[in-house]
């Protein structure tokens, strides 16, 4: 150091530095516990995120675990649930000098064997308002698909947490009976475009949905809520996730034909046999507008119109029926179906018979006019390009 | 004087009167009929032959539109004289001088596109619903990439 007046003074200093006391702090990252099935092995695990690297020790602060479960001191959840119920509780997780607390809620369900279930597991809030068009779109699905399917263990660790829309952790760890849905709603895209998104995550030796996701966009939810359409367009998403248009090509057989093109169609049996009871000739066609995610994995607007299966939806005040060729579909991917869930649907008029073209038309069809079919009784058709 | 009072005039005048209040307001030079160029942007999308734009607002049965500022129908041309209701069913400006084409229940695909002489030009981006198995962890990410769309500008009811 040097004075004004040209005077030096010299000293050392030594700076030790030092790994902070405790480290980032301890934090449990664990958002939510997947749902048990009553019987059958539970064995979540809870993580923690953070902390000074010391051994991380959990602890039950209050509440209580459902019957049969245990908590161990490494955070493992384990044991086989006895009861039905949803139980609260808090647990404690702490290292030498840091620690946190969480309350978390595990739902057990019952293993109904006689009938198929989905179990819903809400990833986000759902609110009051929004969750009965969740419930009746199940309780629609539920009574269309009959048949128990499958009652499968998702082993701890099966799902990487950026799996399944972000959520693959939170089914680690417990059986299924016979579909997991999980519902988000997030923010996707402002007003309009995207209302909402499904897939299936996980499938089984079936090739059917064991777990899926189900996301909607929080930004058009207000304006629907209390309608018939939020239930169909929930519904509709459910379908999704349960296959339609997801898994035709999962399976050993290739349900689609002509994906890509101007005139995909479905080639499942069971479709085709009510396709041809609506006045189809040939087999099911598939939406050929819209991009992906659209084409190839709904009914063709033009020729359904408002199925609930169609790749638009209709404006509110519009029945969307479930119609039987929706379900004739579900039965070709492997359900066992009910057609007495179906609601009364015919195809609009004149869009009934839907030949495939000889020659596929190419985007840049010039003649959109219809083609005029004379009818044995004289009375002439017109048929739909 | 006496010409105006022929009553073959007044009731041509009147028509002519009824015919422009009752007709659509052209008010945006965006407002006309465009066919898309069938290049791979418009495949990826599965785009119609093209659309009109006319400046009839939207009808009722719609709420997600009802907030939304200068919400107008579109109608989707399959064809130069054929119409249908989708994939696309409105549009409605957008940031600066561009607009934004889409259905007004959502889904299928949304345009964002900005007038280049007679034209628009812009990109298109799929909004479906349908994620198949596998095809990605996050269906947000998923969404496909936005594609080049062109609409030239073409009389309406004419190739």
């Amino acid at each position: 150091m040097r004075s004004g007046d040209g005077q030096t003074a010299v000293r050392e200093f030594t700076i030790t530095v030092i790994a902070p006391v405790n480290g980032p702090a301890l934090s449990i990252r664990t958002s939510l516990l997947p749902p048990a099935l009553a019987g059958s092995s539970y064995s979540p695990a809870l993580a923690t995120s953070g902390g000074n690297g010391s051994q991380v020790t959990w602890t039950m602060l209050g509440g209580a675990l459902p019957p049969g479960i245990a908590l161990g001191t490494g955070g493992l959840l384990s044991g086989v649930p006895t009861a039905a119920g949803t139980y609260s509780f808090t647990v404690r997780a702490a290292n030498s000098g840091q620690s946190d607390q969480k309350a978390f809620t595990i739902r057990v369900v019952p293993d109904d064997l006689s009938r198929f279930n989905i179990t819903r597991v809400d990833v986000a809030t759902v609110s009051s308002a929004i969750s009965p068009h969740v419930q009746a779109a199940i309780a629609g699905w539920e009574s269309a698909i009959r048949g128990d399917l499958v009652h499968e263990e998702i082993p701890s660790g099966f799902f990487s947490p950026t799996f399944c829309d972000g959520f693959g952790d939170v089914v680690n760890g417990t059986w299924v009976d016979d579909v997991i849905i999980m519902v988000n709603i997030a923010s996707i895209d402002g007003r309009g475009k995207i209302l909402g998104q499904a897939a299936p995550c996980g499938i089984s030796d079936n090739a059917l949905t064991v777990v899926g996701t189900l996301t909607l966009d929080a930004d058009d939810l207000q304006p629907l809520v209390g309608t018939q359409t939020l239930t169909d367009i929930i519904f509709h998403e459910i379908g999704h996730v349960l296959g339609f248009g997801t898994l035709w090509s999962a399976g050993a057989t290739d349900l689609v034909t002509g994906e890509g093109t101007s005139d995909p169609r479905f080639t499942g049996p069971q479709a085709l046999r009510e396709w041809q009871a609506l006045g189809g000739i040939g087999s099911v066609p598939l939406e050929n507008t819209g991009g992906s995610g659209t084409a190839d994995a709904h009914w063709r607007e033009a020729t359904f119109r408002t199925e609930i299966m169609t790749g638009f939806v209709s404006p509110v005040g519009t029945p969307n029926p479930f119609g039987r060729i929706t379900i004739a579909a579900m039965a070709d991917l492997g359900y066992v179906v009910d057609y007495d869930a179906a609601d009364s649907y015919a195809l609009p008029g004149g869009a009934a018979l839907q030949a495939p073209p000889a020659d596929p038309l190419g985007w840049d069809v010039a003649d959109p006019n219809p083609i005029v079919m004379l009818m044995p009784d004289g009375t002439a058709r017109l048929i739909p390009r | 004087m006496s010409g105006l009072r022929d009553p073959r005039i007044l009731a041509l005048a009147s028509l002519m009167v009824w015919s422009c209040a009752s007709a659509p307001i052209r008010t945006d030079p965006a407002i006309g009929c465009y066919q898309f160029e069938q290049g791979a942007g418009a495949r990826t999308l599965g785009l119609p032959w093209g659309v009109e734009l006319d400046g009839e607002p939207l009808g009722p049965g719609w709420p997600l539109m009802d907030d939304l500022a200068g919400v107008r129908r579109a109608r989707t041309a399959t064809g130069p004289i054929a119409r249908d209701d989708h994939p696309l069913g409105y549009w409605r400006p957008a940031a600066g001088d561009s607009i934004e084409i889409g259905h007004p229940g959502g889904g299928g695909v949304a345009l964002m596109l900005s007038p280049r002489g007679q034209d628009l030009i812009g990109t298109g981006t799929a909004n479906g619903d349908a994620i198949p198995l596998g095809s990605a962890p996050d269906p947000r990410v998923a969404r496909a990439a936005p594609a080049q769309v062109v609409a030239r500008r073409v009389l309406c009811g004419a190739s």
